[in-house]
């Protein structure tokens, strides 16, 4: 058939063959744009151009582990100006109209323009019914300005959780530059928390409609009826581990103090609840934020907008330990027969490491040293496992290092090893005198609240680390259909028989004579748990309580900070001990499956 | 002299290529009338006038210099190109400019001639290996070296005209077809899994019953059909697993851009309302109310043809493309009349890059292709398109003044 010769006749003869193809498929498409369907176009061009007005997806809603709602969306008016349509000297009457700044209407056009003078820029988010059919009439005399509606969250749990949700923000000018395409000015963007880290799950995808334009820039109604609108998508919803009753507690219990709580599923990794105080209300950044409102939030000393359960990185004091005990006795170093005498301090070259009973707590072996937190029992201890296999435990249980939760900003924490002393100390710089703060969860080592979370809930389950995670399933709207989240999970290799010796050390603290943990005891249920009081140069001594329960199946494993009001026994542990109650005579204690029930796993993050 | 425009000067080609000139200078004059970018119309008149006396130096210049210095034209551009990537000024996000004394220019454009004439000084100097995997692989690599600089930059549009480039003149040299669809198989697949799962299934079920079609020797074609379908395979995994969603959603723009109204797709609906409206007979000159009221955006440049479209209709449209295709015979004419191998090849490389702009710039007008910014030849303003278009052009001339000689 072909002759492999170069430029041959069946090659030329193809050659020309294409070129005639490629011209009348060219030819055709314009016979039918500019003969067949003439008469369509003509219509649009003759006075009549289109603008895009964007359609704001439904954001996803966002339930607690009983299928309440958390967060959904309510009705908002918004409005819009086209720049090329809209003429400088209505700026004024209209800011006057929409009650704003004109500077905030001329740096909000200013941007727009950037992107396409022929574009709607919002220069009014969040304008309530009322107030919008009142200026309704008078927004039609305007050229070139446009309204519509557009969700905007609303917070209906019982629970503020202000820190596990987030919030959502018209997007930054910033933020526009580095995210790409997607966004355009005006866009609600989830800034903190959940609305953050799951935001292109929870956003949906934009739709747009198309109106037509006179060419005086007036509003003629949907262009071509709507023949060519992209219809929004909206976004999926997001089922969660927490008890929105227990999170509620959680926050009002830390409310007016500094601190965090965070509480775990012991079985699953799931967060049962995670407050951070002081707090915000999220509801302040959905619609329009004025700049003083979020003034106020930003230049707070306290810095009520920053996550102390997953960001504050404070020495775990006692709590940690665990740690040593679990080192000493899975290395057979010493068993529960090897015994100190505490006489109320510990001589280490010049310088005295005191107990907290200044009497000191006389002979005491590993269960008792835990049960009454005595610290010459440790100095010893540490001195026999040694440093490296201090970091190695503390890393096996998490410490040093980012749990992976499901939200954006997680603090690592500072886990200690001799090449990170070398490091920052420099090489023989240090002395052993350090480890003896260590041992005790003092000096260099930091942990966050959700770390020490997860350590206690390895503990209790006899070594499962789970990825602690927020979100269980992601309903998708689109498909209809219920995704399971998928974590990560792995056993630390410590022996079932040094778990049994901790976590009954950790039940005497708490219901043993002389435990530290009293405060904690609660009638009818088997707690466990540990105290911690942390030495804090900026103040008072942070407070620090860990704890799960019941002893036997734990259904709670959680951590409780409170920052700088002294000892961990007093301040902690009465949180930890009204959640544990709250939550185990709670009336709904199984989780609801969705109604709509799972199919698949989630790859979605 | 007179004799010499009896004998030798090609006046076809000539007054088609100039034809198609002035209709860029009424056009460019229609879009640039209220626009504030007035002076592009004096420029464009500059441009043409540089390269029409371009085509003609070209024209009378010996018979064999642009063969002799086709490898040293290739390294100079390909020097350019890089030097481009070092220095280059960034206009709309590409790196493709260079300014020299005030005079900016795009080597990319200059780059595709000097590609051509490369290429095909290669294939026609190694006709006793012709066509073996060595020869298709040196090819590859000219075309490969200014497709990757180009893609660098990062200028997408421009690195696939090089495609046109090579595919056409490997068939030209005598490539057999069986394997020009298996060099263009993948590509064709990659689009197609982009496009959906069903259209990759038949597409490489397509290239499979192609492949048997075109080979006489079996075992070849079964194992291009099963590496079609390993390829195929990996595509789906490489789209549906390794691209995040976002990346996804980008192709499908590309691809598709009605899908982003607001970006691509805003420009694309536009020039298609300007288009449509021109009918049989068009809204007359300068009286396009789309054009001129600036609906469209870069309507003097990537969007020219929409000033066309409007003002002179389906008549106006139709006799530009007539007029293209009248340029695309002459010139595979001349690739049949000359007696060098050398010069059938670039005349069948011109005409094929030309058609290519020419089909993709109009075709992303009228949403037939994917909007790559590249620009129709000899219409769109821009100095070093209409320079290299007519560089070709006087490259053609030259090779029918010497048509008959070796």
């Amino acid at each position: 058939m072909f002759d492999s010769d170069f430029g041959s006749r069946a090659r030329s003869f193809m050659v020309r063959g294409v070129v005639v193809l490629a011209l009348l498929a060219v030819i055709i498409k314009l016979g039918d744009m500019q003969i067949v369907n003439q008469m369509v176009y003509g219509k649009r061009s003759e006075d009549i151009v289109t603008r895009i007005m964007v359609q704001e997806p439904m954001r996803g809603k966002i339930f607690d582990r009983y299928g309440n709602v958390m967060v959904e969306n309510d009705p908002a008016y918004s409005v819009s100006v086209v720049p090329s349509d809209f003429r400088s000297d209505e700026i004024a009457p209209l800011a006057a109209l929409l009650k704003i700044d004109t500077t905030d209407i001329i740096r909000r056009i200013r941007i727009g323009e950037r992107i396409s003078p022929y574009f709607p820029v919002l220069v009014r988010p969040d304008i309530s019914f009322r107030t919008f059919s009142s200026i309704e009439e008078h927004l039609n005399s305007f050229r070139g300005v446009y309204f519509d509606v557009e969700p905007k969250r609303v917070y209906v749990g019982k629970a503020n959780a202000a820190h596990i949700l987030g919030f959502t923000k018209e997007i930054s000018e910033k933020q526009l530059e580095t995210l790409g395409d997607y966004y355009k000015p005006g866009d609600i963007i989830g800034y903190t928390g959940l609305e953050a880290s799951y935001e292109t799950i929870l956003r949906g995808e934009k739709g747009y409609r198309y109106l037509a334009v006179n060419a005086r820039g007036q509003l003629m109604g949907e262009y071509d009826n709507g023949k060519d609108d992209v219809p929004s998508q909206e976004g999926s919803d997001l089922y969660l581990t927490v008890d929105d009753g227990l999170q509620a507690l959680a926050d009002s219990l830390l409310n007016g103090k500094r601190g965090a709580v965070v509480a775990l599923d012991p079985n699953t990794g799931g967060v049962l609840a995670m407050a951070s105080a002081p707090t915000f209300n999220p509801s302040v950044f959905s619609g329009y934020t004025t700049r003083s409102e979020w003034d106020s939030l930003v230049n707070n000393p306290d810095r009520p907008l920053f996550n102390r359960a997953t960001m504050a990185a404070l020495p775990a004091g006692s709590t940690f330990k665990m740690v040593l005990a679990s080192a000493a006795l899975q290395d057979s170093v010493i068993n529960d027969n090897y015994t100190v005498d505490c006489t109320g301090g510990f001589l280490y070259g010049n310088r005295i490491f005191h107990c907290d009973l200044p009497q000191g707590h006389g002979i005491v072996n590993i269960i008792r040293a835990i049960q009454v937190s005595c610290n010459v029992f440790f100095y010893h201890l540490m001195l026999k496992v040694g440093f490296k296999r201090w970091t190695q435990f503390g890393r096996m249980y998490g410490f040093g290092q980012k749990t992976g939760i499901d939200l954006d900003h997680e603090n690592p924490g500072i886990l200690p090893s001799e090449e990170y002393f070398n490091q920052i100390f420099g090489k023989d710089k240090w002395t052993k005198g350090y480890l003896l703060s260590l041992a005790i969860g003092q000096g260099e080592v930091s942990v966050t609240p959700l770390q020490l979370a997860c350590y206690v809930m390895s503990i209790a389950n006899f070594g499962k680390y789970y990825q602690p995670h927020l979100v269980r399933y992601i309903y998708d709207r689109q498909t209809g259909k219920m995704y399971n989240t998928q974590y990560s999970e792995r056993t630390i290799p410590i022996r079932k028989e040094v778990f049994d010796q901790i976590r009954h050390a950790m039940y005497l603290v708490v219901n043993g004579p002389g435990g530290t943990g009293f405060p904690a005891r609660i009638p009818g249920i088997e707690v466990a748990g540990k105290t911690g009081t942390a030495q804090n140069p900026r103040g008072k001594d942070d407070a620090w309580f860990v704890a799960f329960a019941p002893f036997n199946h734990p259904r709670i494993a959680l951590a409780v900070l409170v920052e700088n009001s002294g000892y961990g026994a007093m301040h902690a542990a009465p949180i930890a001990k009204k959640l544990i109650e709250y939550y185990l005579n709670e009336d709904n204690p199984v989780p609801q499956e969705p109604s709509k029930g799972i199919v698949a796993d989630a790859a979605l993050r | 002299m007179f004799d010499f425009f009896k004998e030798s000067f090609d006046y076809k080609t000539f007054f088609l290529a100039l034809t198609l000139a002035v209709i860029g200078i009424l056009a460019v004059n229609s879009a640039t009338m209220d626009s504030g970018m007035r002076e592009f119309f004096g420029r464009d008149i500059l441009w043409q006038c540089t390269g029409i006396v371009l085509a003609l130096t070209i024209m009378f210049s010996s018979n064999r210099l642009l063969q002799n210095t086709a490898y040293l034209f290739y390294a100079l551009t390909i020097l350019l190109l890089m030097f481009v990537l070092i220095a280059g000024k960034r206009v709309a996000s590409h790196t493709s400019w260079l300014g020299f004394l005030g005079i900016g220019g795009q080597p990319s454009e200059l780059a595709k001639v000097a590609t051509i004439v490369a290429l095909s000084k290669f294939l026609a100097e190694n006709e006793d290996v012709s066509m073996e995997w060595r020869t298709i692989g040196i090819s590859i690599g000219i075309v490969g070296l200014p497709m990757i600089l180009t893609l660098l930059q990062p200028d997408l549009g421009t690195t696939i005209v090089y495609l046109a480039i090579l595919f056409p003149i490997l068939f030209w040299a005598g490539l057999q077809p069986v394997i020009i669809v298996a060099l263009i198989a993948p590509l064709v697949i990659v689009i197609a899994e982009f496009t959906g799962t069903a259209v990759l299934v038949f597409t490489v079920v397509a290239f499979g019953v192609l492949f048997f079609v075109l080979s006489r020797r079996r075992l070849f074609a079964v194992t291009l059909s099963f590496v079609a379908v390993a390829f195929g395979l990996f595509m789906e995994y490489f789209y549906r697993k390794l691209l995040q969603p976002h990346q996804q959603k980008r192709i499908q723009i590309f691809l598709n851009p009605s899908l982003d109204p607001q970006g691509a797709g805003y420009n694309a609906l536009q020039a298609r309302v300007a288009i449509g409206s021109g009918g049989l007979f068009g809204k007359g000159y300068l009286q396009g109310f789309q054009t001129q009221l600036s609906f469209v955006p870069a309507r003097w440049t990537d969007f020219i043809f929409t000033v066309i479209g409007e003002e002179f209709g389906f008549l106006g449209s139709a006799f530009t493309l007539l007029t293209f295709g009248a340029l695309f015979f002459r010139a595979i004419r001349i690739a049949e009349l000359v007696k060098t191998k050398f010069a059938s090849l670039v005349s069948i490389g011109i005409t094929s890059v030309l058609l290519f702009h020419v089909f993709i710039n109009i075709g992303m007008n009228i949403n037939l292709a994917p909007i790559i910014g590249i620009p129709l030849p000899f219409i769109s303003y821009g100095g070093s398109s209409i320079i290299s278009d007519w560089m070709m052009v006087g490259i053609l001339l030259n090779f029918y003044a010497h048509r008959k000689e070796h």
